[in-house]
């Protein structure tokens, strides 16, 4: 984006980062930039707290007027919502065996979610949540992704299938409370079976001969945090 | 976190080992009244619009949403997995805050907000990006629109 920032400004527009890893905003140096303490995946801070990022977004925006130099400025707040809450409960999944009746066991909540927030972030892999379930239940136990249907590649189908599901475990989750992400994140990675079946998943992939599958397991399946 | 002090170190090396380029002479345009800005959003969360194409890893192109899409219509179809995608379930002003920037507008804080705002898909290599910002440049000059907000996930 500091790049694209610096190409924009040459070609007469005026512009403004609002970054998220200052030692790279301090590297490449774009035109004007407003540094945020947030984590990766919310440059505007808390959901929900439209006052916190209009604050976000002003901060960055006067730099167009005020900045008379190549400028970059801190945002001094940090993310209310990176405090955990106390009052969040995980949501229940008793002893989900497969990631289908894991699914089965979270879909009140899903749809809790979707009617309270009138929208859904699923979507990516064009299949229903159940049949992405069985995308990843027949992954697990045969190792390997299937083909995919349309004849695309099974491994974007499958990563994909993922994106979708963890979209949908993310919504159960935020059902019934304003969970941190960590709070969040730890659940599924550590608790939910299907964080636990993709931890175990890439373990296997990455210890197996398929260099491809290796590769995926590698970066594209479990967070740096999570992955030990 | 985005504190690296706060990221686990597998994490806080992956970023700090990443390549970053250096502009010898950057441009810098002077001042300019924001109460006069027509302002778009960029993005880099590889959004994409439900049941278009997914978005390919790699690819420096990008797509182009209307300012009144719905919500729901937005997708991420990022490659990354290393961040947090809860908020923008929750709210997507937290990654692409379109109704935000019209507030701005309707308060005269800036002139308007752009009709488009824009995504690409981050990760990708920045030297493979430069002819698309370049056209994207053209577009945004042929819309009137003088101020890019760029905004990384």
């Amino acid at each position: 984006m500091s790049a694209l920032a610096h190409w924009f400004e040459q070609a007469g527009l005026h512009t403004v980062v609002i970054g998220l890893i200052k030692p790279h905003l301090e590297t490449m140096r774009p035109p004007r930039a407003l540094w945020v303490p947030f984590e990766l995946g919310r440059p505007l801070g808390p959901p929900g707290d439209q006052a916190f990022q209009k604050r976000v977004l002003l901060a960055a925006l006067t730099l167009i007027e005020t900045a008379t130099k190549q400028t970059l400025i801190d945002f001094e707040d940090d993310d209310p919502r990176s405090t955990p809450d106390p009052d969040w409960r995980a949501p229940a999944t008793g002893a989900a065996t497969s990631v289908a009746s894991e699914l089965s066991r979270l879909q009140p909540a899903i749809t809790s979610f979707n009617e309270a927030f009138g929208r859904s972030s699923v979507g990516v892999a064009g299949l229903n949540l159940a049949q992405c379930a069985s995308l990843i239940d027949e992954t697990l136990a045969t190792g390997k992704p299937p083909a995919s249907a349309d004849g695309g590649s099974a491994l974007l189908q499958f990563r994909h299938a993922c994106d979708d599901l963890k979209a949908a475990w993310i919504e159960a989750a935020l059902a019934n409370g304003k969970p941190s992400s960590r709070q969040l994140h730890d659940w599924f990675w550590l608790h939910s079976q299907l964080g636990l079946s993709l931890r175990k998943l890439r373990e296997q992939w990455l210890a197996g001969d398929d260099e491809k599958l290796a590769g995926i397991g590698a970066r594209f399946i479990v967070p740096h945090r999570w992955r030990v | 976190m985005a504190r690296l002090s706060d990221s686990v170190d597998s994490e806080r090396q992956y970023l700090e080992s990443l390549e970053c380029a250096t502009f010898e002479q950057p441009a810098f345009n002077a001042p300019r009244k924001l109460a006069n800005c027509n302002v778009a959003l960029v993005s880099s969360a590889g959004l994409m619009r439900r049941g278009d194409d997914n978005v390919r890893a790699g690819t420096a192109e990008y797509r182009s949403f209307d300012n009144k899409i719905e919500d729901g219509e937005l997708l991420v179809n990022h490659v990354s997995v290393n961040f947090d995608r809860t908020a923008f379930a929750e709210d997507v002003n937290t990654v692409f805050p379109r109704q935000l920037l019209q507030t701005l507008a309707s308060d005269g804080v800036i002139a308007s907000a752009s009709d488009e705002h824009y995504a690409f898909m981050g990760a990708t290599a920045p030297e493979q990006m430069q002819s698309h910002a370049a056209t994207l440049a053209s577009h945004l000059h042929s819309r009137n629109v003088d101020t890019v907000c760029l905004l990384p996930v």
